[in-house]
Formats: C-alpha cells, structure tokens, sequence
C-alpha cells in the first residue's frame, strides 16, 4: 500500500549529491503532488484548454462542463448542501481576505467582538485585525493552556450578545492540537455568532463534514492537500452569500453591466471575477479522488502512528522540548536545549536530506506564548515513513556532535 | 554541512564579544523577522559588544565583526563601507540566500546604529 503510494511521488526517490532519498517533513508547508494530479493537469492544457463560460464552442463547453464538475467534486468532498456554496479562490488567504472584506464589512460594527485563538496563522488573524481596526470592533483570543488546548472554560465566557464571528484553525500548524469546531461553532450559534474554520492544514487529514460542523464559512488551500499552488476554495453557507457584497469586480460575476451601473451575477460566480484557475480546479478534484481513493481512516491511521513514533523517538532525547498535546494531527514542532532550530534544519537537510522547516511558522503570537523563538517542526504525510523518521533522529545526533557543548 | 566550519562553531560557542555595557552610549536591536533572530550591539567609546539570540550563523557573524571592527580599529567611515562581501570574506563560508540575511543582520545593526549616531 505504502509502496503504490509512493510510487505516485517520483520526487521521492531523488537523491541528494550523498545519494541519500529525499525524506520530506515539511507537509504542513505544502504537500508533494502525485503523477495522477500532474497528469490531469498536463492533460487539461494538451487537450481541453479553453475558457470557461464563455465560448459557445465545443471546446468551451467541455472546459466549462470539467470546472464544474470539479466543483461538484469539491462540494462532495466536504458535504456541502449545494454546489453555489464552492467558491473557487487562490487560496485559504485569499478566501479568508475574501471573507473579512466581503462578509466583513457589512457585518462587523463599533465594539462588536470577534473571537480567535492564541494559536492562528497570520492568515486567520491579520485581516481580522484589519477589519477590527476599519470598524473598531474588538479582538478576542481563546487562550491556550499549558499543554496546548484552547481553553473551553474561557471561550464560553467570552460568548456574549457582542460575538459577531468565532474564527479559528482546526488543526494548530505548530501544537498539531485538533480543535473540537463541533462544540466550538455550536457554542457560537448560541449567541447568534458567525463561524469560520480554517481547515489549510486538517483537509488532507481528518474527513470534513461542513453540515455536520454546521460552520457558516470554512476554507482551505489545494497545494495543502497533494493538489496544485494556486488554488483554493471559501465554503459558505448559501443564504449568507446570497446577502453578501462581492469582493472584487470585473468579468464573469456580473450579470448586467451599463455604463453607470452594474448588477451582479448568481452565485457561485458572483465571487468569482474574472478568469479563474481552471487547471487548478481539475488538480484539485483529482487530488481529492486520491485521498479519497486511499481514504481517510487509513490515513489518520498511517499518520498517527507515524506521529505516535516520532514522538516517542523525540521525547527520548532529554536535550528536546516537543510542544503541544500528546493526542494531535501530523504536525511535531520542536525545539534542542543548545541547537537553534535553523541550524538544526539545515544539518538534518545536509546529513540526511531530511526536509524540516524552522521559524516561527507564521504563527508569532503563539511562538510568543509557548515563550521561543523558533521551533524546528516536522509534519507527516501519506507517503512518510518510520525509517525517514529513524533518519530524523539519526540527524539530530549528528548535528549534537557538531554543537557539543 | 560546509557552513558550520570550525571558525563559525568556535566563535558560537565561546563568543569573544557577546554581553551587555553597562550605561552604553548607544544601543540598537533589529529582528530578522522570517526567523526570530535578534541581534542588539551597544557601544561605548568605540567598544561594541553584541547581545540577542539566533543561528549560528548569525550569532557567530556578530563575533567575528565585532573582533574585526575593534581589533582593526575601524572607523565609523570604514565601518559603514562594509558590504556584503567583507562579511562572507570574513566568515569564510558560502551561504544560501535564506542564511546570508542571518550573517548579514549583525552588519545591519551595527550600521544603523552608527548611522543613527552621526545625526545625532
Ligand atoms: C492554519 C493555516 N491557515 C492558513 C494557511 C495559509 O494557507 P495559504 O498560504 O495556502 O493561503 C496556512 C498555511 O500554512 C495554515 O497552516
């Protein structure tokens, strides 16, 4: 099984100039692109490009026919109600800048509050700010307790009348602390609040169920999920996009324009100006097939016990401070008591082409609460294996060998 | 693995100029933001020491600098005429572009602090 995977990935088996494979660690950064989805893509250029919507040619017509079939993949995928409720962006930033200017602005008012974590992405906190600031509405964050859960006590009773939107990550890019967004949003409507997910980096993981989760918004990115960089998708609720504003203007989201005046097209495409990314959206829909094809209960299982060993190995190491719960997704930050995280990373990449990332991960409110810097953080997918983790180990050796004190 | 050659891991570890002065003329601090780096130098009568956290590269960078500009006597002139090529000629390693701004951040401080002292 492990074996067909990889096999999907031919950059696996690349070799740095010592001849070691390449073990990439860096999943939560974005994911390695299997043959099938770079197939559909080369494919969709060689033989069905065109634009969509627009052309009465046949051409036009099958390209249309694929976007949208990609939608209705998409809309599957999360279980979405409708397929209006797919909207196709460049990213989970784009959609959630979306979100914050288009729902945002017409929503969000003076001393209203808005309530986020301690343990956000730049993405799902900057244009926040930015709107708080605009309207001068309040900024509220669920602290994170000492071993990296949200803290349920606290949230409940920031909940009040004043709660305009509850905006937070499933799964923490850095703690790896899966998120209960079940309770969570249904705290929320409670108080008549908005909710937002952000699911960049639990989608490729953990199966999602929008109605389940009864969340009004949530987003994530296909290069996050073994699909293309450049494209991603905002999921909202149909009655509340039909009320919202579009975000930008230009082609295909109008419906009628004069020279003074112009009206605005159905959704989905309202939010969709002007040529979109098409090929993307076919990666996507055959990247989704992918995992759906493996499914989600034998990756969760993969990649928990492949968390489940390397933490193990980790926490071995008495020179290691691992963060974050011991339950959690994919994702391992670290940091060594006398190696910083960037010399660390850049050892493990020239002793044993390990791929790791160090930094603060665009996440410098929680590096500031957890009290570092920098963290060295290593992120599993579907194609990882225990013996690259071995190889983890055996770098963090080698890199305490050079810095011994 | 070239990059953390002896001169690097020896001024790492046994820095002959980190620490603080006490009533310090002038002291400035600058992050490098992608990596959390902090370097702050201060001087006092044309001794500088440095201060902060980060890489190797970047805390050893600072060491090496400091001992050139002090044991060489350089001036504000001389010191605020280095570039980028003094610095790797200095630390002797070939860097990537996401490391060279951590060897080059302690030459950064060190020139804004100077050139904020010449207004003055
Ligand atoms: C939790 C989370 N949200 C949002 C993003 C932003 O995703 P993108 O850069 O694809 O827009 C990331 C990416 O690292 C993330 O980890």
């Amino acid at each position: 099984m492990l074996k067909s995977i990889r096999k999907q990935f031919p950059i696996l088996d690349s070799k740095n100039t010592r001849g070691q494979k390449l073990a990439y660690l860096d999943n939560a950064s974005t994911t390695q692109k299997p043959k099938v989805v770079l197939r559909a893509i080369s494919d969709f250029y060689q033989n069905f490009c065109a634009n969509t919507h627009r052309g009465v040619y046949q051409l036009a017509e099958n390209a249309t026919q694929i976007f949208e079939t990609s939608r209705e993949i998409v809309q599957k995928f999360i279980n979405a109600r409708y397929r209006e409720e797919i909207i196709f962006t460049s990213g989970t930033t784009e959609s959630i800048n979306l979100l914050a200017q288009a729902w945002g602005e017409e929503n969000i008012n003076q001393n209203d509050e808005i309530i986020l974590t301690e343990m956000e992405h730049h993405s799902n906190l900057v244009p926040w700010q930015i709107l708080a600031q605009k309207k001068g509405a309040r900024l509220l964050f669920i602290p994170i307790t000492a071993d990296g859960q949200l803290d349920m006590a606290v949230y409940e009773k920031m909940l009040s009348s004043k709660t305009k939107l509850v905006a937070l990550t499933h799964l923490s890019n850095v703690l790896g602390t899966i998120n209960d967004i079940n309770f969570i949003v249904k705290k929320a409507k409670k108080f008549g609040a908005t909710t937002f997910v952000d699911a960049a980096q639990s989608v490729a993981h953990l199966a999602l169920d929008v109605q389940k989760i009864n969340c009004d918004f949530l987003a994530f990115s296909a290069h996050k999920m073994y699909g293309p960089f450049g494209l991603g998708v905002l999921y909202g609720k149909r009655e509340i996009l039909e009320k919202m504003s579009p975000y930008q203007y230009g082609g295909e989201m109008i419906r009628e324009v004069n020279k003074e005046k112009s009206s605005w097209n159905n959704l989905p495409y309202k939010f969709e100006a002007g040529t979109q990314n098409i090929a993307g959206a076919v990666g996507l829909a055959m990247a989704i097939g992918f995992l759906r094809r493996i499914g989600f209960a034998k990756i969760s299982k993969h990649e928990r016990s492949l968390s489940h060993y390397a933490m193990k190995k980790l926490s071995k190491n008495k020179n290691i401070t691992i963060y974050g719960p011991s339950t959690r997704g994919a994702v391992i930050a670290f940091t060594h008591d006398f190696i910083h995280p960037h010399d660390l990373s850049a050892i493990l990449d020239a002793k044993q082409n390990v791929a790791t990332r160090s930094g603060h991960h665009c996440a410098m409110p929680l590096a500031k609460k957890i009290g570092v810097e920098a963290t060295c953080r290593v992120s599993f997918g579907i194609y990882n294996t225990k013996e690259e983790i071995d190889r983890l180990m055996k770098g963090i050796l080698s890199a305490e060998k050079i810095f011994n004190k | 693995m070239d990059i953390y050659q002896q001169n690097i891991l020896d001024h790492y570890k046994n820095p002959r100029y980190f620490g603080e002065i006490d009533d310090a003329d002038h002291t400035k601090c600058l992050e490098n933001p992608s990596c959390g780096d902090k370097i702050c130098i201060a001087t006092s009568c044309k001794f500088f020491r440095f201060s902060g956290s980060g890489c190797a590269i970047s805390m050893a960078t600072a060491d090496i600098l400091l001992e050139y500009v002090i044991k060489n006597k350089l001036t504000f002139r001389q010191i605020l005429r280095l570039k980028k090529e003094n610095i790797l000629d200095l630390i002797k390693i070939d860097l990537q572009p996401v490391r060279l701004k951590c060897a080059l951040l302690p030459l950064e401080v060190l020139q804004k602090m100077l050139a904020e002292i010449e207004k003055k």
